[in-house]
C-alpha cells in the first residue's frame, strides 16, 4: 500500500517535472526575447509605430536676368478619390458632380473610371488650381480628398522650355536647368515623424514630432533675357515656317562676358502641354547645347585668325586660286566650283573659298592648327554648367587615323563636329579682343551655403588683340563689302560669316540628307554687344547666306535697340539719291 | 473530531484564488486589448470584459455546484457525457459557424459555444472511468489501444474542423493520464516508434496550410505583412516590453492595433508588452500555483477515478498554457489554442472553472482523511 502510494507520487512528480521543463523552455525563450533583445524589439516597434513623412521644401524659382520669373512654384491641390467611398452610386454621382467640372471631366466618365475597382485611392487630377480647389476643399462630397500640394508654374508660358526643363511629379527636376541645379532649387526636404496604426494611417491624436524643418530651395537667376528669348523663339518659328526648314537653333550671347542671352531650339516641347510619352524624346534636350553638327565655313574665321596671329598672312596677302586644292589623292574645290585667280585673305572670307582655307592651313601646319583649335575650345565642353554637354569630335594629327585631308577640310569647318554653343563661344573670342570667355547661363543663385554670383571667366587669350581686331574687320568686310549681303542691317556695323554643310543633324541625332545653313554675326563692330548664331537644318540644299543671314538681320536691330546700343552705322537714315 | 472530509472544509481556496487570479489577470488584459475597438462606456454591456465577467460568474457557480456534487456520480454518466460531446462535435461540423476558415462553434441563444472545450472534459472523465475500471489490466495492449481510441475520436473530429491545437490537447491529455494510470513502457515505446515511422508520411500528406505554417514559423520574415504578421508582431510586442513593460494600457503594439486577436490567441503578448517580464512571471507564478494544487488533488484523491480526472484536467490546462504561450513567443508553430482562464471566450473559461469544481469535489468527497503531499 505504502509502496504503491510512493510509485504514484513518483509518477505525479515526473509529470510535474515535464511541465517544469516546458515552463523552463518558455521562460528561457521569453527572457531571450524580452530581456536580452529588448532594445532590438523596441527599435523595431518604434520603426513600425512612427511613420515618416517627407515634407517637401518649397522649390526655388528660375528668374530671367532682370528677375522676371520663368518658372516658379504655386500652391495647388491634388484631387484624390477614395474608391471605397464611391461604391454607392448615389454618393459617387453626387461627388462627381462637384469635382468633375473643375477637373474637366464628365461626371459620368469619372464615376465609371473610379468604380472600376472597389478599393484604393484614385488620383483624379494633379495640380488643380488653388483657387478652383479651394471651392471644394472643405465640401462633404463623399470620398473626395483634396490634398494641398504645389505645382510648377510658368509665368512666361512655354518660353525657354528646353533650357528650363521640367520637374517630375515628385517635384524634382528631370531635365534642363531644373535638373542641373536641383541641389540649389530643390531645397532640403524636412521630415515629420508621426505615430501610425498597423495599416499605416496617421493617428489623429497620435504623437508627432518634426524631425527636420524643410529648407526652401533658392532662386536661380539666369543670364537669359525673357524679351530676347521670346524674340528669338518667335523668329525661329517664323523662319522655319517660311523656309521650310526641318528645325534650327539660335543662340544669342554677350561676347564680352560669355553670358547667354537666349538659347532656342525648334522643334522643342511645350511646358504647358508636357507629354512625356512623346515618341521623340530628343525634343526634351536643349539641342543647342547637347547636339553636335559640322560647323562649315564659319570656321574659316578661326583659320584666318590663326594665320594672321602667327604672322603668316595679312588680310592683303594673296594666293592664286585655281579652283582646286590637291591633298594627296583628294581634290578640294570651292563650294561654287569657282576659279578666282589672285585672291586676298579678306576675299577668301568674303567669297568663302575652300581652296583659300586649305592654303592657309598649309601655311599654319597641323601642330599649330590643332593647338589653336584646342585654344578656341573646340574639342572640349564649354563647361557652361548645363547637363549633357559633349566635347565634340576633333581628329588631330596625334590621332593615328588622321591624314592631311583632315587638316585641309577642318580648315573650312568640315570633318569636325561641335555644338552650336562651342561654335559661338569660339568665334565670340574674335569679337572680344581675342579672349575666350567661358559661357554661362546662371548669373546668381542661392545655394544652401549662401548666395553666389557668377562673374565672367576668361578662359584664355586665344589670339592677340590686334589679330582679333583685324579678323573682326575682315568679317565686317564679309557683310558690308558684299553689296546686298542679307545680314547687313541699318544703323549698325556688322561682322559675320556664313556656313553651309551637308548632312543636317536632326533632333533624333541621326544625320539626314540635306544641309545645315548657318550664320554667325556680331555687332556693333567697334564694340560688340551681342553675337548671334543662327543654324537652320534643311532637307534640301540651302545656303547659309540666303536663309540664315536674313534671320540675323531680323533679330539684330531689335536686340541691339533693346540692349540700348547706340547705332554706329551710317545707314540709319536712307541716304540714297 | 469528525474524521470525515466535507466539501466545505476541504474546499481548496488556494486553487480557487489562483484560478480567480488568472481570470482577473485575463479580464484586465482583455480590457486593455479591447480599448481600440471598445472605447466608450455606452458599450458596457457588450464589452468583452463584461461578458468575460459574466462567463466567470457562471464558471464559478458551476465550480461551487460541482464541488458539492460527488464526482463518483460521473462514473456511470461518463459514457453518456462522452457520447453527447462526440455528437456535439459532429453537429458543429455540419452546422457550425465558421471563422477564419474553420468550423469550431455552434451558436446557442446568441452565444458561441465551442463543443471541443466541453469534449475535453468529457474525454477526461471517460478516460478516467475506463482506466479506473481496468486498473488491473493496465498492462494489456487492448486497454492501451481502446483508451487511445477514446481520445482519438474527439481528436479526429476537431482535427477536421480544423483545429490542430485542440486535437493535440486530446492526445497529450491521454498520454498524461495513461502515464499516471500505469502504462507498459513497451507500449509507449512502440507508439513512439510508430509515430516516428509515420512522420515522413505526415510530411507528405500534410495540408499545404500546415506546411506553410511550419515554414512561416521558422522564418516569419518570409511574409512579414501576410501570414508572418501576427507571429512577428507578437514577438515584437513581447520583446519591446522589456523587464517592466510599457505600462498597463500603454502598449503601443496593442493599442495601435499591430497585435491581432489580442484578447484571445495573443493575449499573452499584451501582458508581456504592457506588464513586461515581471508581468509574464506573475502569470507563470499563478499557473505554477494551479499546477501544484492540481497535483495535490491527484495525490490526495481517494481512488484512481478521482486521481486520473485531476491529472487529465491538469494536463489539458497546462498543455494549453504551454502551446498558447509557445505560439506567442514563436517556440511552437501557430495553433489556435486559448490561454486557459485568461483568454477571452466563455466556453473555455466556464469549462476550465467547472473542471476545477470537479477537482474540488474530489477533495471534498474523500472517505478517509488523506495525507497531504
Amino acid at each position: 500500500m505504502f509502496g504503491q502510494r510512493g510509485r504514484m507520487n513518483r509518477r505525479l512528480w515526473t509529470l510535474a517535472a515535464i511541465f517544469a521543463l516546458g515552463g523552463a523552455a518558455l521562460t528561457a525563450r521569453i527572457a531571450y526575447v524580452q530581456l536580452m533583445h529588448a532594445d532590438h524589439y523596441r527599435a523595431v516597434a518604434n520603426n513600425e509605430h512612427f511613420g515618416q513623412q517627407e515634407v517637401r521644401a518649397a522649390r526655388g524659382a528660375i528668374l530671367d536676368r532682370n528677375g522676371y520669373p520663368l518658372a516658379t512654384t504655386v500652391d495647388a491641390f491634388d484631387v484624390f478619390i477614395n474608391r471605397a467611398d464611391w461604391q454607392s452610386l448615389d454618393d459617387a454621382r453626387k461627388a462627381a458632380a462637384t469635382i468633375g467640372p473643375l477637373i474637366g471631366q464628365k461626371p459620368d466618365d469619372l464615376v465609371n473610371e473610379v468604380r472600376k475597382e472597389n478599393k484604393g485611392i484614385y488620383l483624379a487630377y494633379a495640380g488643380l488650381d488653388f483657387a478652383k480647389g479651394s471651392t471644394v476643399h472643405n465640401t462633404d462630397a463623399p470620398g473626395l480628398r483634396m490634398v494641398q500640394t504645389t505645382k510648377r508654374f510658368y509665368p512666361e508660358g512655354d518660353l525657354a522650355s528646353t533650357l528650363l526643363g521640367f520637374v517630375g511629379r515628385d517635384h524634382s527636376g528631370l531635365t534642363g536647368v531644373e535638373h542641373d541645379f536641383e541641389r540649389e532649387l530643390g531645397g532640403i526636404p524636412g521630415t515629420i515623424y508621426f505615430e501610425r496604426d498597423s495599416i499605416g494611417n496617421k493617428l489623429s491624436l497620435g504623437a508627432e514630432r518634426i524631425g527636420q524643418e524643410p529648407k526652401a530651395g533658392g532662386d536661380i537667376k539666369l543670364t537669359i533675357d525673357r524679351y530676347i528669348q521670346r524674340l528669338v523663339e518667335g523668329e525661329l518659328e517664323m523662319q522655319i515656317a517660311k523656309t521650310g526648314a526641318l528645325g534650327g537653333s539660335i543662340i544669342v550671347m554677350a561676347p564680352k562676358t560669355g553670358a547667354l542671352l537666349a538659347v532656342a531650339s525648334n522643334p522643342g516641347f511645350k511646358l504647358s502641354q508636357l507629354d512625356l510619352n512623346h515618341p521623340d524624346q530628343a525634343l526634351f534636350r536643349d539641342r543647342a547645347v547637347t547636339d553636335v553638327y559640322e560647323p562649315g565655313s564659319v570656321f574659316k574665321t578661326l583659320t584666318a585668325s590663326m594665320a594672321i596671329d602667327l604672322g603668316l598672312v595679312t588680310p592683303e596677302s594673296t594666293y592664286d586660286d585655281t579652283g582646286a586644292a590637291y591633298i594627296g589623292p583628294s581634290t578640294i574645290r570651292n563650294w561654287d566650283y569657282s576659279v578666282n585667280g589672285i585672291t586676298s585673305v579678306t576675299q577668301i572670307l568674303q567669297r568663302s573659298l575652300n581652296t583659300g582655307a586649305v592654303w592657309m592651313s598649309g601655311l599654319i601646319g597641323p601642330d599649330a592648327f590643332y593647338r589653336y583649335m584646342r585654344n578656341f575650345g573646340i574639342g572640349e565642353a564649354t563647361h557652361v554648367g548645363l547637363g549633357g554637354e559633349p566635347d565634340g569630335l576633333v581628329r588631330t594629327n596625334t590621332d593615328p587615323a588622321w591624314t592631311d585631308v583632315d587638316l585641309a577640310t577642318n580648315a573650312f569647318g568640315q570633318g569636325i563636329a561641335a555644338t552650336p554653343l562651342q561654335v559661338i563661344t569660339a568665334i565670340s573670342s574674335i569679337a572680344n579682343g581675342g579672349k575666350l570667355m567661358r559661357p554661362y547661363v546662371v548669373q546668381e543663385m542661392e545655394t544652401p551655403e549662401g548666395a553666389r554670383a557668377f562673374s565672367p571667366v576668361v578662359v584664355r587669350q586665344v589670339m592677340s588683340q590686334q589679330t582679333a581686331a583685324t579678323v573682326t574687320d575682315m568679317m565686317n568686310q564679309v557683310v558690308e563689302g558684299n553689296p546686298g549681303h542679307l545680314a547687313a542691317i541699318k544703323g549698325y556695323h556688322v561682322a559675320g560669316k556664313t556656313g553651309t554643310t551637308t548632312g543636317a543633324t536632326l533632333a533624333d541625332g541621326a544625320v539626314h540628307d540635306g544641309n545645315v545653313a548657318s550664320f554667325i554675326g556680331f555687332a556693333p563692330v567697334a564694340d560688340p554687344k551681342m553675337i548671334v548664331l543662327v543654324k537652320l537644318d534643311f532637307k534640301e540644299d540651302r545656303l547659309g547666306g540666303q536663309v540664315s543671314a536674313p534671320v540675323f538681320a531680323d533679330l539684330a536691330p531689335s536686340i541691339l535697340a533693346y540692349l540700348g546700343v547706340k547705332p554706329d552705322g551710317p545707314q540709319l537714315v536712307a541716304t540714297g539719291p | 473530531m469528525n474524521l470525515r472530509n466535507t466539501p466545505t472544509r476541504e474546499f481548496d481556496f488556494i486553487l480557487l484564488l489562483s484560478a480567480l487570479g488568472l481570470t482577473t489577470y485575463g479580464a484586465l488584459l482583455i480590457y486593455s486589448g479591447s480599448l481600440t475597438t471598445y472605447g466608450s462606456p455606452s458599450q458596457a454591456l457588450s464589452h468583452p470584459v463584461s461578458r468575460q465577467i459574466v462567463f466567470a460568474a457562471v464558471g464559478l457557480g458551476a465550480m461551487l455546484v460541482l464541488s458539492r456534487f460527488d464526482y463518483r456520480a460521473f462514473g456511470p454518466l461518463s459514457l453518456t457525457l462522452y457520447a453527447v460531446s462526440i455528437a456535439a462535435l459532429l453537429f458543429v461540423l455540419v452546422v457550425g459557424a465558421s471563422a477564419y476558415g474553420s468550423r469550431r462553434w455552434i451558436v446557442i441563444f446568441g452565444t458561441q459555444v465551442q463543443p471541443s472545450e466541453i469534449a475535453k472534459v468529457a474525454a477526461v472523465i471517460m478516460l478516467a472511468k475506463y482506466f479506473s475500471d481496468n486498473e488491473e489490466n493496465m498492462q494489456s495492449l487492448r486497454v492501451f489501444l481502446t483508451s487511445m481510441a477514446i481520445a482519438a475520436v474527439p481528436a479526429a473530429l476537431v482535427l477536421v474542423e480544423p483545429d490542430l491545437g485542440s486535437a493535440l490537447v486530446f492526445g497529450v491529455m491521454w498520454l498524461g493520464m495513461i502515464l499516471i494510470a500505469g502504462v507498459r513502457p513497451a507500449h509507449l515505446i512502440g507508439l513512439f516508434a510508430a509515430t516516428l515511422a509515420l512522420t515522413p508520411l505526415a510530411v507528405v500528406f500534410a495540408q499545404n496550410y500546415q506546411r506553410d505554417r511550419i515554414d512561416i514559423w521558422l522564418d516569419p520574415n518570409k511574409d512579414p505583412l501576410g501570414t508572418g504578421f501576427n507571429i512577428l508582431q507578437a514577438e515584437i510586442s513581447i520583446g519591446s516590453g522589456g523587464w517592466f513593460g510599457k505600462g498597463f494600457t500603454h502598449g503601443s503594439q496593442t493599442q495601435l492595433d499591430y497585435l491581432r486577436t489580442q484578447t484571445t490567441d495573443y493575449i499573452f503578448s499584451v501582458g508581456a508588452e504592457e506588464l513586461g517580464f515581471i508581468g509574464a512571471m506573475i502569470l507563470f507564478g499563478l499557473f505554477i500555483a494551479l499546477l501544484f494544487r492540481c497535483l495535490r488533488v491527484a495525490g490526495l484523491a481517494d481512488d484512481a477515478f478521482g486521481r486520473l480526472i485531476a491529472v487529465g484536467v491538469m494536463v489539458f490546462i497546462l498543455f494549453q498554457v504551454f502551446v498558447n504561450i509557445g505560439v506567442n513567443i514563436r517556440l511552437v508553430p501557430v495553433t489556435g489554442v486559448p490561454l486557459p482562464l485568461v483568454s477571452q471566450g466563455g466556453s473555455s473559461l466556464i469549462t476550465v472553472l467547472a473542471s476545477l469544481g470537479i477537482l474540488q469535489s474530489i477533495l471534498g468527497h474523500r472517505r478517509k482523511r488523506g495525507r497531504r503531499i
